[in-house]
């Protein structure tokens, strides 16, 4: 015990210089905290009103300069070197830059980062920003980077096939690339084998690129790809046996697994940002192809979003297009159809996925409805039968084939809790368009179900109405103001 | 003095501050700051009071509140938590501000430190020099002309 007090005594000595002050209500206890925690409290400042302490008093003079974290917002750009020739700290922790309006002598900045081992850098632009942020190839060799984000700005890199990447600390890394990346996108992320979250915006305009990503502990994983040619030929090959959580925004390429991720959890596929892939070549029809293993290489995964432009689900289930395998742990599904065959797919694929619980499809705006009659497919899935307790359900009304299809849903689904349908349209508030919907949930809420305690809820422009609004042939529920 | 008996689920430890008042916590309470489990580890009776010896019992009493209040797994959300750091902050002086800083940063209370360090510089943040040398009462020990010559130095500083 004796040794533990003597070992304080240090502590005990300041903790006393401040007691004695404190009766004196005037004086300057900030100034008289130790030097780390004041240095602490500077480093949570911008680096220009950090740098204001030094006229402060005599204490202050020089304190700032030994701040490790190092965050610049200023408009005027001449300063950095200044800054970076003052500072004393041998190790730097953050680096952050928000890009105002002025161009900044990244080489210079990028050279004074790697000297002081910085571990974490990050740079974001407020507003568009016109000039490239330069990124020298040498940054690939910052050893002590741990996170490495290069936001919301196009980059300039001089990565050439020949410079080498040696990032042996990086976990979290955020790029924004363009088509001069070419030769970085083959090495870099498969080059940091301590990488655990990555998220990368890629901007092609030429064709045929190659992103290649292995990555033993990557978790997280997002990539958006946008790509101004209607048929991309270009290939996402992703090796990430511990991958958790996926996002895929943008383009159709071709993506594709080396080894299946056994952990992943949550996925979500979003395709229709890119070109209207509503009539597809050839090439097309192989990159859908492409996908869709891709996708039955999920077979972990318990929530998955997937929207996309082509019925993806017709490749799932045709044969020859290797087996489907069962997805055990998937319970919640986000998706977008644009008819009644892609119904009729997205029914046969459910027997694959036999625990769902929620079902949510979204409408593909551009599909017109004049198609097929609805025929109920010969076998129910066993999720509908037994699993399914939310379907949502986004519906056009002028066409009552789809009631054809709610039928089936409501005739099958035993342990249904909620179908919601979902009609708006926002721009044909017309008279009409009342009595389309009045006729609608007329006979909606006339169909049988087989779950006697299943909600049913009608969601439209004009009418929001409940099963229960609907008695005895009349249909009570308020209806707004039409024009 | 033989170590008596104590539960394992949940063992009391008595700190006891620079001016000897003794406060009885749980031990996941005391955990959280890094300075108390190492002494405990070196300690063969938790039951004798452990010192705290450069924190005062006003100041320690508010320690071991932020510290109740992190140790307790309950429902609370990150959200909710953020609430209460906040107003916990908020409704310190500057002066216990100061020893919060210098007992968490002495008994290595790591949330505790980044929360008074960051309610510190947001008291610095958007002020003038001057204003930070009244809120502080900071005391300018420079001549008019040392001054105009540190500012000179990096004057982008004073531009905002």
């Amino acid at each position: 015990m004796e040794n533990l007090e003597k070992s304080n005594n240090g502590g005990s000595d300041r903790c006393t210089r401040l007691k004695n002050n404190h009766s004196n209500n005037g004086d300057d206890r900030l100034s008289s905290l130790p030097d780390a925690i004041l240095i602490n409290i500077l480093s949570l400042l911008s680096i220009d009103s950090a740098a204001a302490t030094s006229v402060l008093s005599r204490r202050w003079r020089h304190l700032w300069t030994e701040i490790t974290d190092l965050e610049f917002s200023s408009e005027s750009s001449a300063f950095v070197d200044c800054v970076f020739g003052q500072l004393t700290s041998p190790k730097l922790s953050s680096f952050t830059v928000i890009i105002k309006l002025v161009a900044y002598n990244w080489e210079s900045i990028f050279a004074h980062l790697c000297h002081r081992n910085v571990e974490e850098i990050k740079v974001c632009a407020e507003v568009f920003f016109p000039a490239p942020l330069y990124v020298p190839a040498s940054l690939f060799c910052c050893q002590s980077l741990v996170k490495l984000e290069l936001f919301c700005i196009d980059l300039d890199c001089t990565f050439t096939a020949n410079d080498v990447v040696n990032l042996p600390n990086l976990k979290k890394l955020g790029l924004h690339l363009q088509d001069e990346a070419r030769d970085l996108m083959k090495t870099l992320f498969k080059s940091c084998p301590m990488l655990e979250d990555l998220y990368l915006l890629f901007d092609f305009y030429e064709d045929e690129h190659f992103v290649d990503i292995a990555a033993p502990n990557l978790k997280t994983l997002f990539i958006e790809i946008t790509s101004e040619r209607e048929t991309s030929l270009d290939k996402v090959m992703i090796n990430a046996p511990k991958l958790e959580n996926l996002t895929i925004l943008g383009s159709y390429c071709f993506y594709c697994f080396v080894e299946n991720p056994t952990r992943l959890v949550k996925a979500s596929i979003d395709l229709c940002l890119g070109p209207d892939r509503n009539n597809v070549g050839m090439q097309g029809k192989e990159c859908c192809n492409e996908i869709s293993k891709f996708i039955k290489g999920m077979s972990s995964v318990s929530h998955l979003k997937l929207h996309s432009f082509v019925n993806l689900f017709t490749y799932f289930i045709s044969v020859g297009n290797g087996v489907m395998p069962m997805f055990h742990n998937f319970v919640y599904l986000d998706t977008n159809l644009g008819n009644l065959i892609g119904w009729k797919d997205l029914l046969l694929s459910l027997q694959y996925i036999p625990n769902l619980k929620h079902l949510d499809v979204s409408k593909i705006w551009f599909e017109s409805v004049e198609q097929m009659d609805w025929f109920a497919p010969e076998f129910v899935p066993e999720c509908l039968l037994s699993k399914l307790k939310i379907i949502k359900i986004k519906v056009l009304i002028e066409n009552d084939k789809e009631l054809k299809l709610l039928e089936f849903i409501l005739n099958n689904a035993i342990v249904l809790e909620e179908l919601h349908i979902h009609c708006k349209h926002y721009h044909t508030r017309k008279e009409s368009q009342l009595w389309n919907e009045y006729k609608f949930c007329e006979a909606l809420f006339k169909l049988s179900k087989s779950s006697s305690t299943c909600k049913v809820l009608f969601e439209g422009d004009f009418i929001n109405a409940s099963r229960n609004d609907f008695k005895n042939g009349v249909l009570a529920c308020q209806v707004p103001y039409v024009e | 003095m033989a170590s008596t008996s104590t539960s394992t689920l949940s063992r009391k430890l008595i700190l006891k501050s620079s001016d000897g008042e003794k406060f009885e916590v749980d031990e996941n309470v005391a955990m959280q700051s890094q300075t108390i489990k190492h002494m405990i580890e070196d300690l063969d009776d938790i039951n004798s009071p452990i010192p705290v010896s450069i924190v005062t019992g006003t100041i320690l009493s508010k320690v071991i509140e932020y510290c109740k209040k992190h140790a307790t797994e309950d429902s609370d959300s990150d959200e909710q938590l953020k609430q209460w750091d906040k107003e916990y902050a908020n409704n310190m002086d500057l002066n216990t501000l100061y020893y919060l800083l210098l007992a968490a940063n002495y008994m290595e209370i790591k949330g505790l430190l980044e929360l008074i360090t960051q309610c510190v510089a947001d008291m610095i943040k958007g002020k003038s020099p001057e204003e930070i040398r009244a809120h502080f009462n900071i005391k300018n020990d420079f001549t008019p002309q040392e001054e105009a010559n540190i500012r000179n130095e990096n004057p982008w500083a004073f531009e905002n």
